[in-house]
């Protein structure tokens, strides 16, 4: 290899490199722009004498009392342009739900009233295709992207 | 056109020599199907017919390595079944756009062969991206460009020992004194 073929090589990786943190960068902030969210739970009620153990330790906190069909098609664009941080309450199979997002992070399951809390250690989601489920809750929460009919064909992927 | 010679022909031997080029690089081409998922994700291949092409942009004159390139591209389409498929026109313009931007490399001297297989590496896989972008009508695969650039550097590496040793056999030989017409 010539001196030039080192000076190519390295430029190369320098180029991938660079490419990596761009990405990074601003690959992420444009991959939470136009995500909506997307709920689904039971559609009964609550199980009765299940409730409020899980709302102890939220004192002084605003809990919006909803439901998961008023979530859904939530965008999060718009909750991120608000900046402000927003807890739910929702009802699961088993019990109460607390949805929590925060600017910047994203969605999370707070608490939940569940066995095994897989739900609250997932943490937070932020990008298309993320999401957390609560088995015993019946209860789905992930981001979407909407669904656009703009593209002129309906590509999946092309295998080679 | 390749080159004629007074009589207005190809020479025989030259005209074997780039139809075995062209074969071989078919070959390899094949081989390089049979090995499954040896990368962790798709559109990452060894590039093992861009040796040949290497190979040949020492040993034979531009356009004849064009014409190679191009017959290489549709006798594997055709071979492989994907003629005149997306997967046909993607591995097309990665094969021709990385031609080209060899072809430019080698008219520099101070790049030897490996300088011009990692330039012809980079150049496919951002052929094939242009490609696949234009055919799905959007951008967002350029997302994977940093991947496919990581990648074009071991394997342009690779090619590159490659197409240098043999095009050093080949020398040994006195090959490259019969291509001259």
């Amino acid at each position: 290899m010539s001196r030039h073929d080192w000076i190519l090589l390295a430029g190369m990786m320098m180029a991938a490199a660079l490419a990596f943190t761009l990405l990074h960068w601003w690959g992420t902030a444009s991959q939470t722009e136009g995500l909506v969210l997307h709920v689904a739970a039971p559609a009964q009620t609550a199980a009765a004498g299940t409730e409020n153990e899980v709302l102890e330790g939220l004192d002084g906190i605003r809990l919006e009392e909803t439901t998961a069909a008023a979530l859904e098609g939530m965008s999060m664009t718009r909750l991120e342009a608000a900046g402000e941080e927003r807890y739910w309450q929702i009802q699961g199979a088993q019990g109460t739900l607390v949805l929590h997002f925060e600017p910047g992070r994203g969605i999370e399951i707070l608490k939940a009233h569940c066995p095994d809390q897989v739900c609250v250690r997932t943490g937070f989601i932020q990008k298309a295709g993320q999401s957390i489920v609560c088995v015993p809750n019946e209860v789905i929460v992930s981001l979407q992207t909407p669904y656009k009919n703009t593209e002129k064909e309906d590509v999946d992927a092309i295998l080679q | 056109m390749p080159s004629f010679n007074d009589h207005g022909r190809i020479p025989a031997r030259k005209l074997v020599l780039l139809a075995l080029m062209v074969a071989l690089s078919m070959g390899l081409h094949a081989v390089e199907n049979m090995i499954p998922f040896l990368f962790p994700m798709p559109g990452i291949k060894l590039g093992l017919a861009n040796i040949i092409t290497v190979i040949c942009l020492y040993l034979f004159q531009r356009r004849e390595v064009l014409i190679m390139v191009v017959l290489r591209v549709i006798l594997v389409g055709l071979i492989a079944g994907n003629f005149l498929t997306p997967g046909f026109w993607i591995s097309g313009s990665g094969a021709l756009i990385s031609f080209l931007s060899m072809a430019a490399a080698c008219r520099f001297p101070k790049f030897s062969s490996v300088g011009v297989s990692l330039v012809g590496a980079a150049a496919h896989n951002i052929g094939q991206l242009m490609m696949v972008s234009l055919l799905m009508g959007s951008k967002a695969v350029f997302y994977y460009l940093p991947w496919l650039l990581a990648w074009a550097v071991p394997m342009g590496l690779l090619t590159g020992f490659s197409a240098k040793a043999a095009i050093k056999a080949l020398r040994n030989t006195g090959l490259d004194d019969t291509i001259e017409p």
